[in-house]
């Protein structure tokens, strides 16, 4: 990371006094100085050329140092440039408020030049510090992040499945994933999965299950089997308090028959050709907590253009449980016409997250055509 | 702040708010200081209208360490859009809910 030859030092002080002693001391100390006098126009400053520290003083009019830093803070621009305060104010209570709102340090008048350089020199050095970390661990769980979208399948990469999807982790390591293989001639098996929680552990998590789904789902074992024995695994693999919702589908092209599996997952929606989309009612356990689990296979005639769609609880979560919801997502998949499967995907996510709302949790689609 | 009551032989948890992710920890705590040395734990939901992945994952956690020492995990007063859910998720055959 690049950083500037020069580091920048924002002053808010009403008194023009103060400004100009703790200015010269600073650029005497070869820093660049911005200057406001009041607090208003030192937030404006502030955003305006992302300073590395802020000196700010308490005892103001209209807006004291206090309101300053809470509005600071609030603002994506200026929540992290550390604030130390400049005050009169000896008084523990005053420090004990200013910590708690955010600020770095205190520097008690009377100012003492050497004082004000050793604190301005060791608080940029510690944001700098800070920042490195912060920005080595960001590096790092984007390669994770790379890391789990390269494990999932691109529709272009197997076009003989027919399906489309969307995925939007809102963490580096997200929970949600899916999984489409093929499984004999023209069957496809179609996975989607949710592993409890968002950290480090969620993201290898996905990388076994997929192995786990590559030895399990062959053609010799039913979908229910199939889950069976990667829910036995699980249960050995998973750390404590880790579970995984999940839904499979096994589609036969061939036959014109799906089966599919619900393991605690938001219900798949079918949407026939020319008739209305309704729910796949199944019931099954969450996978990697219980030995004495129950699948149960749902099986459908289909006939070519048939769709189905599989999702993430983040879809229809919005504020309460996604079993509040799940109408709400049969009415927007009635009102879009039967376009192109990408178009589809993309009308639902458009449908349930309209213009200015955001999805609170990780959301993933999978759309299938028969 | 979660209500904690307590008699001879249970406890009952009330969480004041959701039991999702960033609020989860302190029920986290209140479970930890108590899932030892009662014969029945209850967590009462009456003011729960949200529960994640986090959360129920909280409430396994708890079920599966009881399950071992032969005690009970009880979930009272379950709205009914998270009791649907629990179905789906066949939660209510491993665990007292109602």
């Amino acid at each position: 990371m690049n950083y500037p030859t020069k580091f920048t030092v924002l002053i808010i002080d009403d008194k023009i006094t103060n400004l100009l002693v703790l200015g010269r001391t600073l650029e005497n100390a070869g820093y660049e100085v911005i200057k406001a006098t009041s607090g208003a126009e030192g937030r404006e400053l502030a955003a305006q050329y992302k300073p590395e520290l802020i000196l700010l003083d308490i005892m103001m009019p209209e807006e004291d140092g206090f309101e300053t830093i809470q509005k600071l803070k609030l603002n994506p621009l200026t929540n992290s440039i550390p604030v130390i305060f400049l005050t009169a104010m000896d008084d523990v209570d005053a420090k004990l408020r200013g910590f708690e709102l955010g600020a770095v340090d205190f520097i008690i008048k009377p100012f003492h030049p050497a004082e004000v350089k050793v604190r301005v020199k060791l608080h940029i050095k510690l944001n700098i510090a800070t920042n490195a970390l912060i920005n080595t661990q960001r590096e790092k769980l984007k390669q994770i992040e790379t890391a789990q979208l390269s494990l999932m399948v691109q529709p272009h990469e197997l076009p003989e499945a027919k399906f489309a999807k969307y995925y939007l982790a809102l963490e580096e390591a997200g929970g949600d994933f899916y999984d489409v293989f093929h499984i004999a001639d023209l069957t496809y098996g179609y996975f989607l999965g949710d592993v409890s929680g968002h950290d480090i552990a969620t993201s290898f998590i996905t990388a076994s299950v997929k192995a786990l789904l590559k030895q399990n789902c062959q053609p010799i074992y039913d979908p229910c089997e199939s889950m069976r024995m990667v829910n036995e695994v699980l249960m050995d693999v998973l750390p404590h308090g880790k579970y995984l919702t999940a839904t499979y589908l096994n589609l036969n092209r061939r036959e014109n028959i799906a089966r599919l599996v619900c393991m605690g997952h938001p219900p798949v929606v079918y949407h026939p050709v020319g008739g209305s989309p309704q729910i796949i009612e199944a019931r099954g356990d969450i996978l990697g907590v219980f030995h004495d689990v129950l699948y149960t296979e749902e099986r459908v005639n289909v006939t070519p253009g048939d769709r189905f769609y599989m999702y993430s609880d983040g879809l229809i979560e919005n504020g309460s449980v996604w079993s509040a919801n799940i109408n709400r997502l049969l009415e927007v998949i009635s009102s879009f016409e039967h376009g192109s499967l990408d178009k589809v995907v993309e009308h639902l996510n458009q449908g349930l997250f309209p213009e200015g709302t955001m999805p609170e949790d990780d959301v993933v689609i999978v759309a299938v055509e028969v | 702040m979660n209500e904690i009551i307590v008699n001879e032989t249970a406890v009952t948890l009330i969480p004041s708010e959701d039991i999702v992710s960033n609020k989860a920890c302190a029920l986290s705590q209140d479970i930890s200081k108590v899932i030892d040395n009662y014969a029945q734990v209850i967590i009462d939901m009456r003011f729960v209208t949200l529960i994640d992945s986090t959360g129920i994952g909280l409430i396994i956690s708890a079920q599966n360490k009881l399950h071992k020492r032969d005690a009970k995990l009880k979930l009272t007063n379950v709205s009914d859009d998270i009791l649907t859910m629990f179905k789906i998720m066949r939660l209510d055959k491993h665990l007292y809910v109602n």
